[in-house]
């Protein structure tokens, strides 16, 4: 039946794209300085009060009917607007430049140049993050992070700190998908989850899906991050780079040819280890931590009609920590990429990209903790292939298709036991890990369609098949979001989504540390499906300075994995036999209110939400909260521009206490069980207790100033942060230790970040 | 630059020292339930362990507070009803008393016995039957080193011959004198003996099933829960359980597993023979005959 649909969907489309009397206008939107492109720019025909975006490397196309004189604006955030009027009888290729807006100039905007893309666009549950909001936001130890700033969005739940990963409307997060130029990061942390593995610096633009995904993104259930990389400048060598309290940064880009081909590098390294090495004798230095991140990328224009773009991400984190009392671990892991992209375009309606991508990450990870140790490495490496087509037939239609080939060998290995008394725990033998190799071919097809100057919808299907050498899953995940404009102002969106994923992080709920580790679907571990349906109303105010949404969703989850009870292995064995699978369910409302321009910018997100999950085997079947079931989540950011050469800024956060398991009953064994510790516990659910609810203040100044070295013009920014300032204890994580004699219970909580001030200084030329 | 590194080595010994706190929790609502241990074996007394659960963070652990003393305990063998009366055996090592309900009449081979509790005016019943067959131990040795699930400890390998037919349960038994000087894997020693010895019973927490070994010859290494010297005697035996005894303390046992190690997920004891009402186990197990070890270290 679904096959039917589908089939009878692509029919469809030919109708829907009939010719009028109309010319089409595309081109690029760049910075004016950089020649970077500007992606998710507005680009609106005034004389139709309707307009499109630019795509992930700033190209755009839209129909227009023909007419003496077209009226173009061209917005994008952080940039001056620019109002052009152009010829309307013919087709028309048109690149645009905008200029990044100073400082001073937020209160400067033509309002009705401010785009309501927000409102207009038939996509819903979708964040854009400017690269200059990112920056002036506060920092830890004076490193600002895109990780930590998303955790400020509403739907969007932060670990616990020091963990990785960030969980989105219920799902576990490793049913996020982020992207670096397309590749996969599967690990997007360093130093415990306080840094992304995302240097600012070599960032061109953020966005986060949190629903109505569009077909093109697959392979996840919960969201998307799809970050790009910059481009490099193609006007002139540039630089920029800065020192913080842990690390130093330096990125360097310039053309290769100006205007036609341009380079960009950029490197970050902590100094932290080389610190302590210094302070700290050898023989005592029980807490160690480095990490490096390398962003590499070359354009090349080959021709009015091809772009090349290779570029590479590689990064490592090296730690050893020995913190609080009972608690130790090394870690070492690292992601690295690397991507070729061929844009060709074959005329002004049709535009193509073709990937080629390798990614290679690993994970290996020693913990100990009350005189046991866990073990595990997880490896991944990915040869990836893709193909995308967007095709602008005409006003109302907006169509991509393409196909996706992704080959992957997983290296799964968890090992705990009790520590020998030696001390010495083996390293795992790589060689003997079983590896799980396994290929994806994905199809899709996606039409935004303008039904009306009110209503737009956006339907898609994508067809992903897994191929493993004793199973192959074939599904059909169809894609339909629809928006009905009540006026300038305000829209109503409804979205609904079937997802897939073949790729599975198992979670274990109740260890302390992120226990994690990827394997790949099989016979035993079916693929994990999701449904989601979001509904949403977006109201703007004040010309657009004001976004206002609200947004409410209900998503299931099925054939979700957890491990067993009890499950412990001692030996590289086979994890699918130390799984169960289950069901999840989350709901809940989002409210998100935004200041967009003025000397005060920032945002007010308040999240409310469930999530369940329930297994046959846990818990007596019965459903339970998800570990990250956190009822509230409210943060409230503010950035205030102060003067010309000060920025001030501040986020504050708080989210109910995640879910753990504690015996809620006990009693005593006899008849000689001396073994048993005297006890035996009596579990009555699942997630049933409460950590404490987490808040923290951040705040942050900024100093900006110019000046000049030999001539020539530099800009300075000094950076005063404070993490966490009213030094609250937030939990870590829960242990529980008893007298061996009273037997006497104690419970003890772990916090890992109290106070953390920071200086940073930033220059660029 | 003075004050940067100041702030930096403050940085440095924050993260480098995460804070630990005692907390209190507030105890969610517990409805205490009843705890029933009652094991059976041929030719001795029925003892039948009665205790009441208690929220997990109650004050009470002494087994005077725990162990309930107004039931009414009784079992049937098919053909009369006799009532166990509560009695107390001082336990040397915890120093302090194990209450039971016990009865003078010894238990018959062959013979199902049905257990009832009558307790707050609540009937709880099980049945086990005295019918497993009394295996043998084969042989006996020491490993100063050895690793399974529970980590790497010492061990003694106890060899037996599985008896043909699925469905055998089995789990090690020794008894030890012992003094003060000795402390338990829980690293208790008595506070009470003063030098006296005194006799310890330790029964092994794993069941071994006879799954994939039906009918074979077979060894297990346990692990002694008392510590001990060279030259140290023992006497080792091994019970055959029936499956109500299995299925519990291998339950038991694989929740001990996941409490002690932090990166395993909580096992929570499954219904039993006495469904939702109580927890506990009724069953019955032969032992074989006692074979003399000396510890070689």
């Amino acid at each position: 039946m679904k096959q039917k649909i589908f089939l009878l969907f692509l029919s469809a489309l030919p109708f829907f794209a009939m010719a009028q009397k109309k010319i089409t206008v595309s081109g690029y939107v760049k910075d004016v300085k950089t020649g970077e492109a500007l992606i998710s720019a507005s680009v609106y025909i005034s004389n139709e009060k309707r307009g499109t975006t630019t795509n992930s490397y700033g190209f755009y196309s839209i129909s227009v009917t023909q007419a003496d004189s077209i009226g173009i604006v061209i917005s994008y955030q952080g940039y001056t607007p620019q109002l052009f009027t152009v010829s309307g009888f013919t087709d028309q290729t048109l690149d645009y430049n905008l200029l990044e807006k100073p400082n001073d100039l937020n209160e400067v905007i033509v309002s009705s140049a401010r785009n309501n893309n927000n409102i207009s666009k038939v996509r819903m549950s979708v964040i854009n993050i400017p690269m200059k909001q990112i920056k002036a936001l506060p920092a830890i130890a004076g490193e600002t992070d895109i990780l930590k700033i998303l955790q400020l969005l509403p739907g969007v739940q932060s670990g616990k700190e020091g963990t990785t990963g960030f969980y989105v409307r219920g799902g576990n997060s490793d049913q996020n998908l982020v992207q670096l130029d397309e590749a996969t990061v599967y690990n997007p942390n360093h130093l415990f989850g306080l840094f992304s593995t995302f240097n600012t610096n070599a960032i061109n633009s953020v966005t986060l899906i949190k629903g109505g995904f569009p077909a093109q993104y697959g392979g996840r259930l919960s969201s998307i991050l799809d970050v790009t990389m910059k481009e490099g400048n193609k006007k002139k060598f540039s630089g920029e780079g800065g020192i913080g309290t842990i690390s130093v940064n330096l990125t360097l880009e310039g053309p290769i040819k100006k205007n036609k081909s341009s380079y960009i590098i950029s490197a970050r390294r902590t100094f932290f280890d080389l610190i302590t090495k210094t302070v700290i004798p050898k023989n005592k230095n029980n807490t160690t931590y480095s990490f490096y991140d390398i962003n590499g990328k070359v354009n090349f224009e080959l021709g009015k009609k091809d772009k090349l773009y290779l570029s590479f991400f590689t990064g490592l984190d090296d730690a050893k920590y020995a913190g609080a009392s009972s608690l130790n671990y090394k870690i070492n892991f690292g992601n690295s990429t690397a991507i070729a992209r061929w844009n060709h375009l074959f005329n002004n309606k049709l535009f193509s990209n073709t990937s080629f991508i390798y990614n290679d990450y690993h994970l290996s990870l020693l913990t100990t903790q009350d005189k046991y140790y866990s073990q595990l490495y997880t490896g991944i490496k990915d040869v990836n292939f893709k193909t995308d087509f967007s095709y602008f037939p005409s006003s109302s239609h907006s169509i991509k298709a393409g196909f996706n080939y992704a080959y992957s060998t997983l290296f799964p290995s968890t090992t705990s036991a009790k520590v020998p008394r030696s001390g010495n725990i083996n390293k795992p033998n790589l060689d003997s890990i079983e590896k799980q190799y396994s290929s994806i071919v994905a199809f899709y097809i996606n039409d935004d369609i303008t039904v009306s100057e009110k209503l737009g919808t956006s339907l898609g299907v994508r067809v992903p098949v897994f191929i493993k050498s004793d199973i192959t899953y074939t599904t059909v995940e169809p894609r339909a979001t629809i928006k009905y404009q009540l006026d300038d102002a305000t829209s109503i969106k409804v979205a609904y989504t079937i997802m897939n994923q073949f790729q599975h992080l198992v979670p274990s709920s109740t260890a302390s540390l992120p226990t994690d580790i990827w394997i790949s679907s099989s016979r035993i571990v079916k693929p994990q499906t999701s449904q989601q349906i979001a509904l949403g109303l977006f109201k703007n105010f004040k010309d657009n300075v004001y976004e206002a949404s609200i947004e409410g969703y209900y998503k299931t989850m099925n054939n979700q994995v957890l491990f067993k009870e009890g499950a412990q292995s001692i030996q590289q064995t086979a994890i699918d036999t130390k799984l169960t699978f289950g069901n999840g369910q989350s709901y809940g409302a989002e409210l998100f209110v935004k200041k967009n321009a003025g000397k005060l910018t920032g945002w007010v997100s308040y999240t409310l939400s469930w999530a369940y999950q329930q297994f046959d085997s846990l818990n007596y079947g019965k459903q339970f909260p998800f570990a990250y079931d956190k009822r509230h989540n409210l943060s409230i950011v503010a950035i205030l521009d102060l003067t010309k050469k000060w920025t001030l800024s501040a986020a504050f956060v708080f989210t109910s206490g995640g879910a753990y398991t504690l015996p809620t009953g006990r009693a005593g064994v006899y008849g000689d069980g001396s073994l048993y510790d005297g006890t035996y516990n009596d579990y009555t659910a699942r997630n049933n207790y409460r950590y404490r609810d987490y808040n923290r203040l951040d705040l942050s100044a900024r100093y900006h100033w110019a000046s000049k070295i030999f001539g020539k013009k530099y800009q300075s920014e000094l950076v005063i942060s404070v993490y966490n300032i009213y030094n609250r204890s937030n939990p870590y994580f829960i242990y529980l230790t008893k007298d061996p004699v009273t037997k006497n219970i104690k419970v003890i909580q772990v916090s890992l970040l109290p106070i953390i001030p920071g200086i940073s200084y930033n220059f660029k030329f | 630059m003075k004050y940067p590194l100041h702030i930096f080595l403050v940085t440095v010994i924050f993260i480098s020292f995460g804070c630990e706190k005692t907390i209190t929790i507030k105890q969610q609502p517990y409805q205490s339930k009843l705890s029933i241990q009652g094991l059976i074996t041929p030719n001795q007394k029925p003892q039948v362990y009665l205790n009441r659960t208690v929220p997990y963070f109650d004050p009470k652990v002494n087994t005077r507070e725990l162990t309930i003393d107004n039931a009414t305990v009784s079992l049937n063998d098919g053909i009369s009803t006799f009532t166990l009366s509560f009695d107390s055996l001082y336990n040397y090592h915890y120093c302090q008393y194990d209450y039971f309900y016990s009865s003078p009449k010894v238990i018959q081979p062959n013979k199902t016995y049905m257990l009832a509790v009558i307790y707050n005016g609540v009937t709880y019943n099980a049945t086990a039957t005295t019918n497993q067959f009394k295996s043998a131990v084969t042989s006996i040795s020491y490993t100063h080193k050895f690793k399974d699930l529970y980590g790497e400890h010492e061990g003694i390998i106890v060899g037996y011959t599985d008896k043909t037919g699925i469905g055998d349960y089995y789990r090690y038994e020794m008894g030890r004198m012992i003094d003060s000087s000795v402390k338990s894997v829980n690293a208790v020693k008595s506070s009470c003996t003063f030098g006296q010895k005194y006799y310890v019973k330790e029964i092994g927490r794993t069941i071994y099933p006879d799954k994939n070994v039906d009918g074979l010859a077979v060894t297990f290494v346990f692990e002694p829960n008392y510590s001990h010297k060279k030259d140290d005697t023992a006497y080792i035996r091994l019970q055959t359980v029936d499956k109500n005894i299995s299925d519990f303390y291998d339950n038991l046992d694989r929740q001990k597993l996941a409490q002690f190690n932090p990166f395993v997920e909580p096992v929570f004891i499954i219904p039993g023979q006495f469904g939702d009402k109580a927890i506990g186990v009724f069953g019955a197990y032969a032992v074989s005959d006692s074979v003399l070890f000396i510890y070689p270290e």
